[in-house]
């Protein structure tokens, strides 16, 4: 269970978040929602401790996670891991030397053993072909997929989503989504997914959790979000253009 | 005039203010480093690897100034000796400038250019990819994969590449004393063992070859994961790290030249 | 971001030169690169190379496109890099000078009282050694490294974001609009910049001199082994590096490679290379001057 309790943050004069109460139960698909720059990002960073927050805490499983050092913060990233927005696969190494290498920084197993777990978990992800490439030269999707394989790794009880499907084509896009969705599935992993795409989190979310200006407007089951009455809510999940809603 | 020199002071004081922020943050850099290997953190692949593209790349543009460098002193110091019909003590004055200042100093902006940049471009780049974020996410702690490799490998970078340019640096000062001031070789080598130059102003040279190494490798460090902004973000990185790193060299130089009496 | 479409009418004073790299092209920039276009005909763009092509492009090709946009740049914008690359980097070159000539009196005094204990010749010694070469050379280095990232850096992001492209699309030559008036404001500053900053270096090498050594400042301030020629050999060599420091720096910066590090490869290509140029110059026109003086 990851729970956020009362977080606030803050960078400089702008306040992103204000008060964001959310917990995230096990082996749920839970998509946090909204307009670009609301904060969704910045909160799940909080989670794994790339950003600490100026008021609040946030726990992972009852253990405390802001306020612990890095040293603190490795067993937290082993248990739950990220996917970046852009991947964030290291240019300097292949798609399988970046699936292995925290195989060989935790697991204790050899150059080969780690890169042949790596040949496996990429071809869970439908990108065996591309163990020897470098991410360079792969597409958006591609990427993606390799940077899931290499989050999936250490066999995390949660993963993390920063706009997995963002500047996807269609099909690219649902294969993610599939993938997302037989992680919770089939692994029982819980899925905090931070997405604006219409269509992932109609499909595949379990509960959906919508923020706007700084705090959870929203928090349920899809058919709760096409049953509300805000206004708010309703133009987002139609995708009017024009509305009450404030973006960025 | 006076809101001239006002401005003038404004912009030294202003220098210096981020020069000490710069400085405070470079020693937690040389700390994390060290603290990094002492915990048997130190990632040996990247190592070997910061050796080989730091180390061994900047090896052929530290050996070419170091030629001019040496012939520079000779032209330097041309006039004054004719002057005074020195010509003899080239070799002494050579190696002493050579060995104690010059060498140093130069291949420590040299190494700052080449070496120090590249860290910073590459620190940079890899901090506004969120690469660096991306490592920490997979519970990796940058201090022993990224920071101690590349400190360790610019310190010894330095020290080595010192050691190499002052010898080319002497073998250019001879061959310009030959053909400008007629100076034979033998008179210059005489000049340079006669017994005025030690050992310890060798040492005098090595011991600031590594006070700048360290300057340098904390300093582009710092200064590439400071970075944001894209890809101009990395640009401007590299250009203050380059300029601080100059500074602090030549602060360095002073201290060390005017604490350390070597008789 | 602020980029939007350039508009017709530009609000506020045009000030081409001021940091584009660190705003989106304005209207303003869109009408005065369009002014560098002379009316009546279509100049072609001699710093132009296509992408593809880039492997054609050398220092030679930037040199001459560079001459070539000398006569329409503009004087508001050389006088706004002027300011950006001259004063901007004065109190960096007066600190470093202040340095440097201390120590360098320092180690000369302490070698004179090991040799023959007399301090006399050491201010005398130390401003014709200003004057004819340290000076000049110190500042082209520090220099070559300020500027020279600088520039590289600047013109580099705007190659990397598209706004080399976009000034192409405007009948703008990238290298008549950036390069031609950061080149001439260097050729113009870095005398003054010399002369500036190696006066600080004579005032803290007095300072030294008096401090440590006991040498009053009269008998320090002494000029007579100042020749002519010494003269002619500090002027020369500083006007080489104005010259040399912004052509490598801004052929380095309109070649960026694309990517996250090409800003930064291209910023330390212009540093390394820069200062390569100082040194190897520096000397060259040293032994030069040297042998025709009479030396050798």
């Amino acid at each position: 269970m990851i729970e956020f309790r009362g977080l606030f943050k803050s960078f400089g004069a702008k306040v992103i978040l204000s008060g964001v109460d959310l917990t995230a139960t096990s082996g749920e698909i839970l998509f946090v929602v909204g307009t670009s720059g609301v904060g969704k990002s910045v909160l799940i960073k909080h989670a794994v401790g790339l950003l600490a927050p100026d008021r609040g805490t946030v726990l992972v499983d009852g253990v405390q996670v802001t306020g612990l050092d890095e040293r603190g913060l490795s067993e937290i990233r082993k248990k739950c891991a990220m996917v970046f927005q852009h991947a964030t696969l290291f240019d300097s190494m292949t798609c399988a030397e970046n699936v292995a290498l925290p195989l060989r920084k935790h697991g204790s197993m050899s150059r080969k053993q780690a890169l042949d777990r790596a040949q496996d978990l990429l071809q869970a992800v439908e990108m065996a072909d591309s163990a020897a490439s470098f991410p360079g030269p792969l597409g958006d999707g591609q990427r993606k997929r390799v940077a899931v394989a290499r989050a999936l790794a250490l066999s995390p009880r949660y993963v993390l989503f920063d706009e997995p499907t963002t500047s996807l084509d269609p099909v690219s896009a649902r294969r993610i989504d599939r993938l997302i969705s037989s992680l919770a599935a089939q692994h029982g992993v819980t899925c905090v997914v931070v997405s604006h795409d219409l269509k992932s989190i109609f499909t595949i979310a379990d509960r959906i959790a919508m923020l706007y200006k700084g705090e959870v407007k929203l928090l349920g089951t899809p058919e709760d979000f096409r049953k509300s009455a805000d206004p708010v809510v309703q133009q987002f999940i139609t995708g009017n253009p024009s509305g009450p809603m404030e973006t960025t | 005039m006076v809101r001239f020199s006002g401005a003038l002071l404004a912009g030294l004081g202003q220098t210096l203010v981020s020069l000490v922020r710069g400085v405070g943050t470079q020693a937690m850099v040389l700390a994390a480093a060290i603290g990094a290997t002492l915990r048997g953190e130190c990632d040996g692949d990247e190592l070997k690897s910061a050796l080989l593209r730091l180390g061994l790349g900047s090896i052929p543009v530290v050996v070419s100034t170091a030629v001019f460098v040496g012939g520079l002193m000779v032209v330097q110091s041309a006039p004054l000796l004719a002057r005074f019909g020195a010509e003899s003590y080239l070799g002494w004055g050579a190696g002493f400038g050579i060995l104690r200042e010059v060498g140093p100093v130069l291949t420590g902006l040299m190494i700052s250019g080449r070496v120090g940049s590249n860290n910073t471009a590459e620190l940079g780049t890899l901090t506004v990819t969120e690469q660096v974020d991306g490592l920490r996410a997979l519970a990796i702690d940058p201090a022993g994969y990224l920071l101690a490799p590349r400190v360790w490998a610019i310190i010894l970078t330095t020290l080595v590449g010192t050691a190499i340019s002052m010898i080319v640096a002497l073998l250019g000062a001879a061959a310009a004393g030959l053909f400008l001031l007629h100076v034979h070789p033998l008179t210059f080598y005489n000049g340079l063992t006669s017994g005025m130059l030690t050992w310890l102003d060798v040492l005098h040279g090595l011991a600031k070859a590594f006070a700048f190494g360290v300057v340098i490798a904390t300093s582009s460090t710092a200064y590439g994961l400071g970075a944001t902004g894209g890809p101009p973000g990395v640009g401007r990185a590299v250009g203050s790290s380059v300029v601080a790193t100059a500074v602090l060299i030549f602060a360095m130089d002073a201290l060390v030249s005017m604490t350390a009496r070597v008789q | 971001m602020t980029a939007g479409p350039p508009s017709g009418s530009s609000s506020g004073p045009s000030d081409p030169n001021s940091s584009p790299s660190r705003r989106a092209l304005r209207g303003s920039d869109y009408a005065v690169a369009l002014s560098t276009v002379r009316e009546g005909d279509v100049q072609p763009m001699p710093g132009f190379i296509l992408p593809h092509d880039e492997s054609r492009a050398s220092l030679l090709v930037t040199l001459r496109a560079t001459f070539s946009s000398l006569s329409h740049t503009q004087p508001s914008a050389v006088v706004t890099q002027a300011y950006e690359l001259g004063v901007r980097s004065l109190p960096f070159l007066c600190l470093v000078l202040a340095f440097v000539g201390g120590i360098i009196v320092y180690q000369a005094g302490i070698q004179a009282m090991r040799i023959v204990p007399d301090t006399s010749g050491i201010g005398p010694g130390y401003i014709e050694l200003l004057v004819r070469d340290l000076a000049a050379n110190l500042t082209g280095l520090m220099l070559a490294t300020r500027v020279g990232a600088s520039i590289a850096a600047e013109i580099g992001s705007m190659k990397v974001t598209d706004q080399l492209d976009a000034l192409r699309l405007c009948q703008a030559d990238p290298v008549a609009y950036l390069v031609a008036p950061r080149f001439l404001a260097c050729v113009l500053v870095t005398p003054i910049l010399t002369i500036i900053a190696g006066a600080c270096a004579l005032a803290s090498g007095t300072l030294v001199g008096a401090l440590a050594f006991d040498i009053r400042p009269q008998n320090f301030l002494d000029p007579r082994f100042v020749t002519f020629g010494g003269l002619v050999t500090g002027f020369l060599k500083s006007a080489a590096f104005g010259f040399a420091i912004p052509l490598v720096s801004a052929h380095a910066g309109l070649y960026t490679r694309v990517g996250s590090q090409g800003v930064g490869d291209a910023t330390t290509r212009a540093v390394v290379g820069s200062s390569i140029a100082v040194i190897v110059l520096g000397f060259f026109i040293g032994a030069l001057m040297h042998v025709l003086l009479g030396g050798a």
